[in-house]
Parts: structure tokens; sequence; C-alpha cells
């Protein structure tokens, strides 16, 4: 018997397949990883099996019963209970009070009718001294050490994560499963939370975890299913197992687009752009960048590899200017620009294309030609004395959406008339026309045509060619394999290696993407 | 021939849903107010016939109508940019008042001024008031993210009441021989006279000039463009490259300084000295903030809905002087067409109700080809 098994699970987002035919077995009482690269489809499959989603076609058994969830209620009934990567707690009520939220414990008056019939009125008042007392039990039953009573706002992030899980026992979930559990924990908390998942599972009950750090799968996982591109492509005992087999098998061996790059000698460059110990928090406090260097020569494309969620946005925000560091230094062309805002940067010579293609890239009510010329309104050909040389602006434009073979349905119309591919030359269109000497460029293909891809990579090489650096923030692979010249990988905001792509094998990237650090450490 | 079929849908739904936006609101607001009406006693539609019909029936009326448009296209633009831009400024009234007040003052002194310098001047002055006006809010927004709304909202408070212990007790600005609170009235050389005798004048023309002053600007400019996409999109606008502080500040300063042209020729041209009641109830800011609700923000639709405000506002007179009903019924109207304006049918693109409504014409469309393939067939059958 399985505590889960799924047959030939599918879910379409229209024409998109998340899912493809997933059949999976958990046994009872074991931890199974799910491992996979971003958009792999790991948590389309576990939003199914918690009710969060409807599958397209395909059959779900909890314990031998076939099942159709409806919500996570339904869920939660069949004793399944999920800890989401981001979690679901309202920060200015206590730790029991979260934990009964929707489900408290009220004072119920009894009415007789009818002689011997009760009816149960519930009342609106809250048995909050019971629900302390099981909770302050639970937590003691778990050696969870943190207090019932105390506001989840004053908790740490971990604290935070047990909350969630005492939520899960406190319904007698048999089943936990927890996407990406580690993401938002510091190391100790990580080790903390080992041992809790271990002793969880000595009581009987089964977890899943959804991670793509292949470490932890080793540590504490019994069995792994490794998933990609939405299709189930290996079923692993983990003790019979290693990460590097592992890693091989998730990155996998897609095939690369075909672009031409010419790796060329490029120890005479000169350094144009450097980055010095740039460290920088996020809201929470937690360091999201974490002493981060390296430097960039005249006629190079340094990739940026890692999973994402590892500091590479937060990293593209600060050499952008869209935030601000909290040590460190950049430097272009030995000139200090560190915390220079956008407009600032432009000037001086600085190409960005930002990650988020309609918030910081493009304005999509906005039409076309104004998107094209948002960086140029400083050129006096294009604004003379702040008004706009029509006529000039006009031509402008044609000759990019001919130069860059951007394809409109119709000239006037806005950006959110165009696809993804096409709105996404625009901003390349707009960028490297403006012939800046550093470009920074964070995930410039992400979710577009491959067409379109195969474009944006020849016009990044041909760029490049010409003398100017290049700074590529991908989460593809495959990309950041086939257009750099030397590859960093970013690993909880820090550089965990440094490879030359020339050499590199997709193993090496994998591993130290999923954090095992070995090649030349910086 | 499948996707200019789609355009054409598109663009049709486009506008109908723009003209359902807008003449829903309208129509409500005018039903509802049949209530009072008639509790009035009095024939709802008589009301309305004066309402609409009073404005054009001779020339001394359609000459009101323009001069009581003049300020509503500028307080309606002044508001219509500070909103496209996102910024919610209600600051509007406020320079109306202030600019209205310093002109009135300014206005009686230089009275010995010859009237080419003295009122062009005061124009000047006007938008300056206007200016200072926001210029709290402009710096409290852009620099230290206080909320414009708050700001402004509450500094019309203040400015009213500053301009009301001025004008009440400070001497040499109250005129002490009228029967209620006012100041001096200004001279004959800064005074707006109409045309032929009617209240038609200049000021009208340049509240059009101003008017197509800003549409180039909005249209044509970097200024256009900054309002735009700050109204569009915030990151864009940082992102790009566009100082978004300088943007917040050069915004609601333009603002504030048609809204100071509004005043000052509105106080020239129509009310001669200030007081306390100068603006009107509600005042022309906020008259202005309906007109642009009205125009979706759009210069055009600014314009057509100041046509149309004016209409009702100057419409009014003949009401109370044709029927029993009093001129206050403005009030109502007003009210309820904020009250009306402020939810939308169709909020966007991808609401529901503009998919629906895309899907019926597209039924529509269908339904005639089928017809006119029908008549055709018919007509070929006969040949």
């Amino acid at each position: 018997m399985f505590a889960i098994k799924t047959v030939a699970l599918t879910k379409k987002f229209g024409e998109f397949i998340a899912n493809d035919n997933i059949s999976i077995n958990v046994e009872k009482g074991k931890i199974l990883a799910i491992v996979g690269e971003n958009g792999a489809g790991k948590t389309t499959l576990m939003n199914m099996l918690y009710g969060l989603l409807k599958p397209t076609s395909g059959e779900i058994y909890v314990n031998d019963e076939k099942v159709d969830f409806r919500s996570p209620a339904d869920a939660i009934k069949h004793g399944i209970g999920m800890v989401h990567q981001h979690f679901k707690l309202v920060p200015s009520l206590t730790v029991y009070e979260n934990i009964f939220l929707g489900n408290e414990d009220v004072f119920e008056l009894d009415i007789k009718y009818r002689k011997d019939k009760v009816f149960k009125l519930k009342t609106g008042f809250i048995k909050k001294k019971e629900e302390k007392e099981i909770i302050k039990n639970l937590i003691e039953e778990n050696n969870f050490n943190i207090d019932p009573s105390k506001k989840v706002k004053d908790l740490t992030v971990g604290a935070k994560q047990k909350v969630e899980i005492l939520k899960m026992l406190q319904r007698n979930a048999d089943i936990l499963i927890f996407d990406e559990p580690t993401a938002v924990l510091i190391p100790q908390e990580i080790e903390e939370f080992f041992e809790n998942v271990k002793k969880i599972k000595e009581k009987g009950k089964t977890i899943i975890i959804i991670t793509h750090k292949l470490k932890e799968v080793m540590e504490i996982s019994d069995n792994v299913y490794v998933i990609k591109q939405g299709k189930i492509i290996d079923y692993l005992k983990t003790s019979n197992t290693s990460e590097a087999e592992i890693a091989n098998l998730m990155v996998g061996r897609s095939v690369l687009l075909k672009v031409d790059k010419k790796y060329r000698d490029l120890s005479n460059e000169k350094v144009i752009y450097r980055v010095q110990n740039l460290s920088t928090k996020d809201k929470d406090g937690k360091t999201v960048v974490d002493n981060v260097s390296f430097e960039i020569k005249s006629g190079e494309i340094l990739g940026v590899a890692g999973v994402e969620g590892n500091g590479q946005t937060p990293l593209a925000h600060l050499l952008t200017g869209m935030m601000l560091p909290t040590s460190g230094d950049i430097y272009y062309k030995d000139q200090r620009i560190t915390s220079f805002w956008p407009k600032e940067l432009r000037k001086i010579g600085l190409g960005i294309i930002p990650e988020d293609r309609y918030l910081y890239g493009l304005c999509e009510e906005m039409s076309i030609t104004n998107n094209l010329i948002a960086s140029s309104l400083d050129d006096e050909n294009i604004c003379k004395r702040g008004i706009f040389q029509t006529k000039e602006i006009d031509r402008h434009c044609d000759n990019l959406i001919d130069k860059y073979d951007i394809r409109l349905s119709e000239k006037k119309g806005n950006i959110s008339s165009l696809s993804g591919g096409n709105a996404q030359k625009i901003i390349i269109a707009r960028e490297l026309e403006k012939r800046p000497d550093v470009l920074i460029c964070s995930q410039p293909t992400r979710g577009i045509d491959i067409g379109a891809i195969e474009f944006i990579h020849n016009s990044l090489l041909n760029y490049s060619k010409n003398g100017k650096a290049i700074l590529l923030i991908s989460s593809e692979i495959s990309e950041i394999m086939s257009l750099s010249d030397r590859i960093i990988v970013m690993y909880k905001g820090k550089i965990i290696g440094e490879v030359d792509a020339k050499n590199t094998t997709l193993e090496e990237l994998g591993l130290l993407m999923g954090g095992v650090g070995f090649g030349s450490q910086t | 021939m499948e996707a200019k079929l789609n355009k054409k849908i598109e663009k049709k739904t486009g506008i109908l849903s723009t003209l359902i936006n807008v003449l829903v609101p309208i129509l409500l607001a005018l039903i509802i107010a049949i209530i009072p009406i008639l509790i009035q006693n009095e024939n709802p539609f008589k009301v309305y016939f004066y309402m609409i019909f009073g404005n054009f029936t001779s020339f001394d009326n359609i000459a009101t109508l323009f001069h009581t448009m003049a300020p509503l296209i500028l307080t309606g633009m002044a508001i219509g940019i500070s909103f496209k831009a996102g910024l919610f400024n209600m600051g509007v009234e406020s320079g109306v008042i202030v600019s209205g007040f310093v002109t009135a003052v300014l206005g009686y002194y230089l009275k010995s001024w010859p009237k080419g310098v003295l009122i062009p001047f005061l124009f000047l002055v006007g938008a300056i008031c206007g200016i200072i006006v926001l210029i709290i809010p402009a710096i409290l927004k852009a620099y230290l993210n206080v909320n414009e709304m708050v700001v402004t909202l509450l500094l019309n408070y203040a400015y009213i009441d500053i301009l009301k212990y001025l004008t009440t007790y400070v001497d040499g600005i109250r005129d002490k021989q009228a029967g209620y609170i006012k100041t001096f009235t200004i001279g004959q050389n800064a005074s707006l006279t109409g045309f032929l005798g009617s209240s038609f004048t200049l000021f009208f023309f340049i509240a059009i000039l101003i008017f197509f002053i800003l549409l180039f600007l909005i249209k044509r400019t970097k200024l256009g463009y900054r309002i735009d996409a700050l109204g569009k999109n915030t990151c864009y606008s940082e992102a790009v490259g566009l100082n978004v502080k300088k943007s917040i500040i050069g915004i609601m300063l333009l603002s504030g300084a048609i809204a100071g042209i509004a005043g000052a020729g509105w106080l020239m041209s129509d009310k001669k000295s200030y007081a306390l009641d100068f603006s009107g109830s509600p005042g022309l800011g906020w008259d202005g903030m309906v007109i642009s609700l009205l125009g979706a923000h759009s210069p055009i639709g600014i314009l057509i809905s100041s046509l149309f405000y004016g209409i009702l506002k100057a419409g009014v007179n003949y009401v109370s002087f044709n029927t029993i009903v009093p001129g206050q019924i403005i009030l109502i109207i007003q009210g309820l067409l904020i009250l009306f304006l402020s939810f939308k049918i169709f909020t966007n693109k991808s609401s529901i109700e503009y998919i629906r409504l895309k899907n019926f014409i597209n039924k529509c469309e269908l339904y005639f080809e089928k017809k006119k393939n029908k008549r055709q067939k018919i007509e070929v059958d006969k040949e």
C-alpha cells in the first residue's frame, strides 16, 4: 500500500503541459524527495496533490482510495498537509491562534429540545486556555521550543516554519508536503529542520520534500524522483546514488541551441567593469547578496548561473541602480558607480536589460514607438528642447523594427499587442542601439519562442564581438554555456565557483548550482 | 481576413465600452435626481429640458455657457494631467482660491497699471500662486513618499481658513462698505469685459489656448512622456532613466499653475472681487475632478465633458428661473455623478464584462454577415 499513488497525472495550462503523464508512488513512512530545475513542474504536481489545482487527466490515490480533491480542505480531510515556500500565517496573531485559525475551538451551548434531543449552538467565544494547552503539549511532544502565546511577527523564519508544521500536525496530517523548505532558512535552522523532519518520520508519517538542493536530498531522503520538463526522468534510492548522478539527470543533456560562439583570447583586454565585495539585505534583513566580487573585460561575456532565488535578482537590481548595497563597490572604467541612479548609469554608458520584462523593461500600455525611444530622450535628434521630433522618431523606429526583425501586427499598437519574443526584442533593440560599453542582461530569453531566442543570442554575441562587455544573468544553463566566456555560479547569495565556459561540463555546473562547490573557488 | 475582422471587433468594443463607462453614470445620476424633483412636485422632463436647452435659446445664453466652461476646462486639465500620472492631486481647489484672492488684492492695488500689462501680469501671478500652493505636497510626495491625496486634501481646508481670516480681519483687504465679507473690487484695468455686452470674455480663448498647449505638451513632448510613463508604470519610468522625483514635482507644479490661471481668470472675468463663496460650492477644483473623471483624463474627453458640465452648470439658472426647483439640484447631480463615476463597468481589457461585450459584438457581426449572405443568395437566385 502506498501513501500516495498517482496514475498518469497530467496538467495542462492552455497549450503548455506542466505535468506530463506523471505516475509516482509514495511509500508510507518514508521521506521522498522530488528534485528538478525551476519550471520542471514540481510545484504543479504538489499543488494537484494538495487540491490547489485540478488535474487535466489522471488519477490520484491516497491510501489506495481514489480521491478527487476540489480544494485543500478535501486534501486535509484525507490527511495531507502542505507547508508552502512562503508561509501562510497571520503576523499579528499568536502561535496558537494561527494554528487554530479557521478551525477554532469554541464554547458550545447545549439547547435541549423535544426531550432528549440536543442542539449544539456554537458561540463566537474561543476556548483560549484549552487551545493554548493543546498547542503547548504538541510543542513539547515535538521538542519544538517555541512559545505558543508569542506573536508570529516576532518569530524567526525557522520558528515560523515550525508553526506551519504544527498546524499540519494539529490537523492530524499523515502526509506532509514541503515546498522548498530550506529556501528561506539559515544554515543552523536547516540542521534543526532536518532533525525535526526525521523525528516526524519516526512517528510513522510520510514526508514529501520538493527541492533542488542536492546536498539536502542526499542527507535526508530515502527515495528520489527526478523530474524534468514535466516528466518523471528517474526514480532512485538515495543510498544507491550520488549527487553527481542526480545533477546529471536533473540538468539533462538538453539540446543546445545552435549558436556560433568563437572563443577569443581576452588576456590582453582591459577590465571595464568591476564589482567588489558587494552585499545587500532584503526587506526582512536577510543577506541576499553576500560578498560578491567579479570583473568583466571588454569583449567578454560573463555568465552568472545558478538556480533561481539564489541572489541573482537582487544582484541585477544592485547593478542597475534599483536597489542599494549595504557594502561593497561597483566600478566602471575606474569610476566608482555604486548607488548610481538608473539614469546616471545609462548616461555613463551602461545598458540594462531587466529581468522583469513588463515591469521594468517595457510599459505595456504605451505604444511601441514610445517604448523604443525611452532611453534616448536626451538625444538631440529625438527630443529637441523637450519637444519630440516625430519624423526623426518614426524613421528611427522603422529602422530598429527592421534591423531587429520585430514582427508587429500594427505599427501604432501598444506593447501588449506583441508576443513575448517581440516585446523582448524591443528592449534589446532599445538597449543595444545606445551602444553601451557594458550591458547588464538578466534572463534575456525567459519564456519566449525558439526563433526569438536564437535571434537574441546572436545579437548578444555579435555585440560582444565589438569589444563590449556583457554580464549575462540567467537560470537557463544551456544559454549560459553557449554564450559565455566565463561562468560564475551563485548559491545562496554567494559566488560558489567560477569555471571556464569552454572547458566546463553540465555536470560540473549542475553540482555547483546544487551547492556542491568545487572547481576554482573564488 | 480574420485578423482584420478581429481588429474591427476590438475597435468597436473599445469605443462601446468607453461610451458605456461614461454614459451609464450620467444616466443613472440624471434618473436618480428625478426623485428630489418629484418631491418638489415638478415635472422632471421640464427641469431637464430647461437645464439642457435653456443654454441655446439666445446668443447671450450661449455666451454664458462658454463663459462657464472656461475655468472648467482649466481645472479639468489640471486634475487630468496629475491623475493621468497617477498623482491624486486634490489641491486644484486651493490653487484656484489662493490665486483668486491674490488676483483680487493685486487687481485693486495695481489698478493704475495699463490694461495690456496688468492682465497678463495677473495671470502670471495666478499661475505662480498655484505653483506655490502645490510645492509642499509635491516635495513631500517626491522625496518622502507622503501620500499626496491626504496632504492636498487637508491643505485645502488650511488655505480656505487662512483666506477667510485675511478677507475678514485685515484692513486694506476687506471692503468694509460691502454688505458681506469680500475684498475690494478690482479696477477697470484688471477686469476682463465681455464682448458685445455678453458675459463672454477673453478668458475663454485663453483657456482654449492653454488647452491646446497642454494637448501639445502631452502628445509631443518629453514632459507628456513622463506623465504617461509615470501613470502607467512607475518601475518602468525609473528603470529607463526618467527621474521620477523630478517628474512628480514637475507634474504637480504644472497642475498648480493651470489651477492658478483658472482662479485668476475666473476672478477677473466673473467675480471681480474675492468673497468667501468665490469658487462656488462645490468649488471649481471639485468640478474639475468630475470633468476629468468623465473624460477619462484624456484631453479631448475633458474638453467634451467640460462642455457637458458647463451645460448643466449654466443651465441650472434657467431651471430655477422657469420652474420651482432651486439651482441646488446641480449639487445633487454632481454628487451622484462622482458616486457613479467611481465604479467602472469595464475596468480593463481582460475583465469578464469586456470579454462578454466583445463576444456579443462578435455574435452581432456574424449575424449581420449571415443576413447579408442570405440576401445576396436570394438576389443571385432571383437572377
